[in-house]
């Protein structure tokens, strides 16, 4: 017998939900359970993650069962270029400072978006820029450098 | 009389400078974040988090309940003009208030949506200030059961609200209330979940998360979906007269008493809150109605009940919060998390401890109110320029300020590199229909939860019936079963989905 899948969408909960049930599960199998009286750090954790993953597998079987709906095609350029933005801003702001983190983030950030223009682009990460140096550093007085530090 | 002496204590509080600009501020963000869809109160409440840590508890907590309740004016403004509700609170309010501009009634619809969240604000803070004193004093009656059965009924309500499935709002809380217990176990002192990264032993901070998955997820998705296709101009029509006919005002008054009654009380419950409250309001106003075919067509009741109803709602459901220390609500959670930054634990102590942050908010809240008017309805000409904006400009500058945001909070580079993980999350949630609100809530409650169950059975020496016998809390359990059940049986589930349907 074939089983066909009748719903992409819960079948990726039910195998998201379980991932995280069993991980969570075999983690915490280090940390002592204690008495109902006394509950240690493994009860509480250990009873979530069953919970979730009786729920994991309700949708699993929901989705051979139960027509639903597919997932859409997945956009890869936000997907990838949005958390590298965040990602670049975080490995920049210490050490070359806000300016740049700034440009970094705005630039690469914009570039997830399909309609972008590098002039409007670099426009608006100098203004951004100037702006949350004014804000954020002389306005609130975040420790945060400005420039690279050599 | 007691309340006034408060009410004009909290006045004083209120109306220092500081006070006033910062509430002022909020006000303005607020109304900015509900006129531009897609960015909504939850996300920016936690990305402007770390910014009120150097302001006065007080007046971060002015300037956060202003972006809150500021919020519900502006989201109507969009969904008026554009038939997108600026924000989740609004989608009733484009049924009818879109249809109004269509005919040309754009101004009125507006009006009438601004007075009435005017009139319900005003009365929703009286009754915050009545209502103070003595459910603090319930409050302090609450030992462990009650407590952990109040978070109970609070989550499920929440999962009861969010869109989509239930199992996968209930997997969502617990997948929030996992997240919540990242960290060092306070009573045993052991690391649970921080894969030996000391970064982690305080736990994961709320921000990062909101933040990420909020914000950062919604970013990437709306990019997929291609946000600029959305933003139609339907604004080129000008906003002639501002002032409501006669007729609208003689049928919008009543509404707006309806709607301002059912927000200040669905506020208060778990779960509650503006979009429950405007979702109910429309619908009593539809069966109420003597001709209920005009609606969708344009019916002034059809803003003016919604538009009340959110905004009273926005402002009761910090009630719970203050009094109980327990968010109805995940906006309410982020200002948990807000009073936690500053040291405050919300609780009915804090009324003791800290009168002046209290009445203060409270106070601050009328004062938001009368800004918000002035705000959002003469010069509504500049927040329809601002949704003239377009996307590919505006989410750049957001992921900036929530970076800054989230680096912030503890100078944490290995922060800002979760959040991306966690916006990446966030986009996979949205990707197979899991709303992430209920998580939110989870984290927030998932300590306080383990440690009220812990304290209950401890207490009980091990029988889980305690719950069961403290005759509030074992009430607060049976309407939790209850909803759960009734929203789970299959008639009531038909009619959830076509509520849910209405929103585009």
């Amino acid at each position: 017998m074939r089983v066909r899948l009748r719903n992409q969408q819960d079948f990726a909960c039910g195998v998201l939900f379980l991932a995280i049930a069993v991980g969570g599960f075999i983690v915490a199998m280090d940390y002592p359970m204690g008495t109902a009286v006394r509950m240690s750090a493994g009860y509480f954790p250990r009873t979530l993650c069953l919970l979730l993953g009786v729920i994991g597998v309700y949708a699993v079987l929901r989705s051979l069962t139960v027509e639903g709906e597919a997932i859409e095609r997945i956009g890869l350029r936000p997907v990838l270029l949005v958390p590298l933005a965040v990602l670049l801003f975080a490995l920049s702001i210490r050490s070359l400072g806000l300016v740049v983190a700034a440009f970094a983030i705005v630039v690469v950030g914009s570039l997830a978006s399909p309609q972008m223009r590098w002039r409007e682009t670099l426009v608006a990460a100098a203004v951004l820029a100037a702006g949350t140096v004014a804000l954020f550093i002389w306005g609130i007085g975040l420790l945060i450098p400005v420039w690279p530090e050599f | 009389m007691e309340l006034l002496s408060h009410i004009g204590f909290g006045l004083s509080v209120a109306a220092q400078p500081e006070n006033l600009a910062f509430a002022l501020l909020g006000c303005l963000i607020g109304t900015l974040i509900g006129v531009l869809p897609g960015l909504g109160p939850l996300a920016t409440l936690s990305m402007l988090l770390p910014i009120t840590f150097h302001l006065e508890p007080v007046t971060a907590l002015i300037m956060l309940a202003g972006i809150y309740y500021g919020a519900q004016y502006g989201g109507s403004t969009t969904a008026i003009l554009v038939n997108l509700p600026g924000e989740s609170s609004a989608v009733v309010t484009c049924l009818d208030g879109h249809q109004m501009a269509r005919q040309g009634r754009a101004g009125a619809a507006l009006a009438i949506a601004g007075l009435g969240s005017f009139f319900a604000g005003t009365v929703a803070t009286l009754v915050i200030a009545a209502m103070i004193l003595p459910l603090t004093r319930l409050a302090l009656t609450f030992g462990a059961a009650e407590y952990f059965s109040l978070m109970v009924l609070g989550l499920i309500a929440a999962v009861v609200m969010a869109r989509g499935a239930i199992f996968k709002a209930l997997a969502m809380t617990i997948i929030g209330l996992l997240l919540g217990l990242v960290g060092t176990d306070v009573p045993t002192g052991i690391q649970r979940f921080t894969f030996g990264s000391p970064e982690l032993y305080e736990g994961l901070d709320f921000v990062t998360i909101a933040v990420g998955v909020f914000g950062l997820g919604s970013i990437i998705a709306s990019l997929e979906a291609g946000e600029d296709a959305q933003t139609v101009s339907v604004l080129n029509q000008k906003i002639t007269r501002l002032w409501p006919s006669r007729d609208d005002f003689r049928r919008a008054w009543p509404a707006v008493l309806r709607g301002t009654g059912l927000g200040c009380v669905l506020g208060v419950l778990p779960g509650g809150g503006a979009i429950l409250s405007s979702f109910t309001a429309y619908a009593i106003e539809r069966k109420l109605a003597r001709d209920p075919s005009r609606f969708g067509k344009g019916a002034v009741e059809g803003v003016a009940a919604p538009e009340s109803a959110n905004n009273a709602g926005a402002q009761t459901s910090f009630i719970p919060m203050l009094t109980l220390g327990i968010p109805p609500n995940p906006v309410m959670a982020v200002m948990v998390g807000a009073l936690m930054i500053h040291g405050v634990r919300p609780g009915p102590q804090v009324l003791e401890q800290r009168p002046d942050l209290f009445w203060g908010m409270i106070a601050s809240m009328w004062i938001g109110n009368l800004m918000l008017i002035v705000i959002n309805l003469p010069l509504i000409g500049i927040w329809v320029k601002l949704l003239k904006v377009p996307y590919r400009l505006l989410f750049p500058a957001i992921l900036l300020f929530s970076s800054i945001g989230v680096y912030s909070v503890n100078n944490s580079t290995f922060d800002v590199v979760l959040a991306a993980g966690f916006g990446v999350l966030g986009y996979v949630f949205a990707k197979i229909g899991c709303e992430p609100a209920p998580l939110a809530l989870g984290f927030v409650l998932g300590p306080m939860l383990e440690e009220t169950l812990r304290r209950a059975m401890l207490l009980s020496r091990g029988d889980p019936l305690v719950f069961f016998e403290r005759p509030l809390s074992c009430a607060m359990l049976i309407t939790a079963a209850v909803i759960l059940a009734v929203v789970l049986s299959p008639q009531i589930k038909r009619g959830r989905n076509e509520a849910f349907q209405e929103q585009p």
